[in-house]
């Protein structure tokens, strides 16, 4: 279920009723509704799927158990071991079989045997597996860090990895946060259910609004790069880069609101990353859950910055490749996260990766020269990157990057949608003024008389109606 | 909680009324309905209906507009129950429907893909794997409907007020994606129209973009050939002379390796009066469409393997 359909704006109002009028009497009915929900919601797209999500809880449930009442290390490695088999056995079976059949073909074509008929699965990738795996499985690797207590409760513990707002796009969340929020029962939070509201207007805005008229653009672009001019190039570029920013970060504002409606406070995946400074601040600030994970699960137990500097390379390239390959089975996934591990590393070396955790221009309306400069030079070397990210293959990204870099870069765009280039103009502005707020409608301590207010509110829900572009799958879904 | 509630209640209640004043005054003003460009809701309502037993027209409006299914499936189910649906988009060049069925693994008994000269220039929908699931039908039928019945929930109204063509007043189409035109204008305005579009497409085809449409096109019509027992045949729709001429690639047109070419381009080219047949000189006219899909589906009897009436 999309949350820009029909369907959701009946679902929805559906459950916000039943949980706080029907479900209300305890925390474990309210816990059970939300996991129907989530399974109704999930199970909407392919039913089927369903299986993988339960069996997936069911053994990280049961881990989580066991790992309590075993002080065997050995055992308790097993344990850990089972999990981790499962949760990426699944995401490696469905999502990366293909890419190592195919790329295991070309290694014995290129060594002189080849295999002419690679095995190859067809099958679909089931929706947020990558989200919902990581999830699940951060919660056996903080119970054998005895880091988490396991939990006992089989329904909140089902709740939590299927929790409908964030299941198939995150934000990726730890048991730590989460799973506690379903051990108390809810109690309705009128000021938080409003910011909830708004904070799903503005997300849906983004989506909508930005990310699908960007969207028809970049897509047009990026398959025809060979007919177009370097300053177009750069156009689409930069019109995937707020394509996917609406897209994702739309995304995110939608769950967190929805999930307040519920009362429960799911964690910030977005912070204005392209207001950032150096690509440092860029990843304390982009898909931020995704950052963190990483960081706990990979980049420290790998080290992290301790070491000599050959460590901190292999670190940050292991830690900026996963990233890139978490997202899907290319290659281009792969390059998209060593860019962005080359543009870190002078950083790390130089020990400037924390020069910058302030928020930008705070306290003043415009930035300075510098901070100009900075956030330019910042937001380029993301778009160069991006560039990867949306690339069929290698040599498409490669091309399409040459091509951006000819004489015609200073020409004229052939393809310059005015209304497009207004909405992102009309979305950097409110998230500029908004940029030490949670969300660009974040209205708390805001003097705006209540007309004006719903004035907004109204004028945004009209451009969602009317302006917004064709419906589009949330690109993160895919991953 | 009741705070809330109200406050929503208050908030859904303004932007009724106020969407129900747009909608009065709109028919006060008799401003005509648009949504020539749900495809979406289209998409979403016929794509999870194709199966192994279904005749799947594909390609731009041209098919979208000319070929009326319910004559065909009239016309061939004498003999054999089958669905016929058009799967045909404004603007489509077939590629996304075709990657549609096969990302779902679905082979149509037949697939009938519209070609024509400007097949360089026809868009990809990028249709949604994930939207057009059979569990999305119902409210994407329900969006439909208001979408056709409802001035304020036409959103491509924006659009065709700001970019608005003399094509058409309206464009609504059946339960099987066949397509009504309420006209605007006569035909002399529309052909003009037409003619100068399809000369300015002429002129900014391109090659790079021909080769690569022809590459794919190809290479989905070999997976069908080779996963299934689809045949896949390729139709050239009628058109006016004048057109034809501006837009003709034959050598291109050859190269699209489909099991058979319908080139039916020239078949009313005898006729004194096109406007007759032809709606804008691209276009079938409304009631030729119907003529046409009988006489269409009579062509077909053979590749279903029935007998000639």
């Amino acid at each position: 279920m999309l949350f820009n359909s029909i369907e959701f704006l009946i679902f929805l109002p559906l459950v916000f009723l039943l949980h706080w009028f029907v479900a209300n009497k305890s925390r474990r009915l309210q816990n059970l509704l939300l996991l129907a929900a989530s399974y109704l919601f999930y199970g909407w797209w392919d039913w089927r799927f369903l299986f993988l999500i339960a069996f997936s809880s069911v053994v990280d449930y049961l881990v989580g158990l066991r790992l309590e009442t075993t002080s065997s290390p050995a055992r308790r490695k097993m344990l850990l071991l089972s999990s981790v088999t499962v949760n990426l056995g699944f995401l490696g079976f469905f999502k990366y079989f293909n890419f190592f059949s195919e790329n295991f073909a070309k290694a014995f074509t290129i060594l002189g045997q080849p295999i002419a008929d690679p095995a190859l699965l067809n099958i679909v990738l089931p929706v947020g597996i990558s989200f919902y795996t990581f999830q699940t499985l951060s919660y056996s690797i903080d119970v054998y860090r005895n880091k988490l207590k396991p939990t006992r409760d089989p329904i909140a513990f089902l709740a939590f990895v299927s929790f409908f707002p964030q299941l198939v796009a995150g934000p990726i969340e730890r048991a730590a946060n989460l799973l506690p929020q379903f051990y108390e029962k809810r109690s309705f939070d009128h000021d938080r259910a409003v910011d909830g509201m708004r904070q799903i207007l503005w997300g849906l805005f983004k989506k909508v609004v930005i990310a699908d008229h960007c969207a028809r653009h970049a897509n047009e672009i990026f398959a025809n790069y060979s007919m177009y001019s370097g300053s177009t190039l750069l156009l689409g570029a930069l019109y995937f880069a707020f394509q996917i920013y609406g897209d994702f970060s739309g995304y995110s504002d939608i769950a967190i609101g929805t999930a307040r409606l519920f009362g429960i406070n799911l964690m910030r995946n977005f912070a204005f990353p392209y207001f950032s400074r150096d690509i440092a601040e860029f990843w304390r600030r982009w898909h931020i859950s995704l950052s963190t994970w990483f960081r706990d699960y990979l980049y420290i137990p790998l080290g992290g910055s301790r070491g000599g500097v050959g460590m901190k390379i292999r670190n940050i390239f292991i830690i900026f490749t996963v990233s890139g390959f978490w997202h899907g089975a290319n290659w281009t996934f792969v390059a998209w996260g060593a860019l962005n591990a080359l543009y870190f590393l002078p950083l790390m070396l130089l020990n400037r990766n924390r020069a910058n955790t302030d928020t930008v221009a705070e306290g003043r309306l415009l930035p300075n020269l510098t901070e100009l400069f900075q956030m330019g030079t910042t937001f380029f070397l993301t778009l160069i990157a991006w560039v990867f990210f949306r690339a069929e293959s290698m040599e498409h990204a490669v091309a399409y990057i040459a091509g951006i870099f000819t004489p015609s870069l200073f020409s004229t765009p052939e393809v310059l949608a005015k209304t497009v280039v207004l909405g992102v103009a009309v979305l950097t502005a409110v998230e500029w003024v908004q940029r030490d707020k949670q969300h660009g409608l974040q209205l708390d301590g805001v003097a705006l008389p209540t007309a004006v207010r719903w004035a907004l509110y109204y004028l945004i829900a009209a451009s969602i109606i009317w302006l917004g572009g064709q419906q589009q799958q949330f690109i993160y879904f895919q991953f | 909680m009741n705070t809330f509630l109200k406050k929503l209640l208050a908030f859904v209640l303004i932007a009724s009324a106020g969407l129900l004043v747009v909608e009065c005054a709109a028919r006060l003003m008799k401003i005509p309905h648009i949504s020539h460009h749900d495809i979406v809701a289209k998409s979403q309502t016929l794509l999870p209906q194709v199966d192994s037993n279904t005749i799947v027209f594909l390609g731009d409006s041209r098919v979208e507009w000319g070929v009326k299914p319910i004559d065909v499936r009239r016309e061939l189910n004498d003999q054999e129950p089958l669905t016929v649906i058009n799967m045909a988009l404004p603007g489509s060049n077939g590629l996304d429907a075709m990657t549609y069925l096969k990302q779902n693994d679905v082979h149509p008994k037949l697939m009938v893909l519209g070609l024509s000269g400007n097949i360089g220039r026809w868009n990809n929908h990028e249709l949604d794997r994930l939207q057009y699931t059979k569990a999305n039908a119902f409210f994407a039928k329900l969006k439909y409907r208001l979408v056709n019945s409802l001035f304020i929930a036409d959103r491509s109204i924006i659009n065709f007020y700001r970019h608005g063509t003399p094509l058409f007043k309206s464009h609504t189409y059946d339960d099987w994606g066949g397509v009504i035109v309420t006209e605007n204008g006569d035909y002399t305005e529309r052909k003009k129209y037409q003619v100068r579009n399809y000369t300015g497409f002429r002129k900014s085809l391109s090659t790079n973009r021909l080769e690569r449409y022809i590459h794919q096109v190809n290479k989905l019509i070999q997976h069908f050939k080779e996963n299934g027992p689809t045949r896949v045949l390729g139709l050239y729709m009628p058109v006016c002379p004048t057109l034809y001429e501006i837009e003709t690639l034959d050598d291109e047109l050859n190269s699209i390796r489909v099991d058979r070419l319908l080139d039916l381009h020239g078949l009313y080219d005898d006729q004194p009066d096109e406007s007759t047949y032809f709606y804008d000189c691209s276009h079938l006219a409304h009631k030729q469409s119907s003529v046409f899909s009988v006489e269409l589906a009579k062509m077909l009897r053979s590749e279903l393997g029935l007998a000639m009436e």
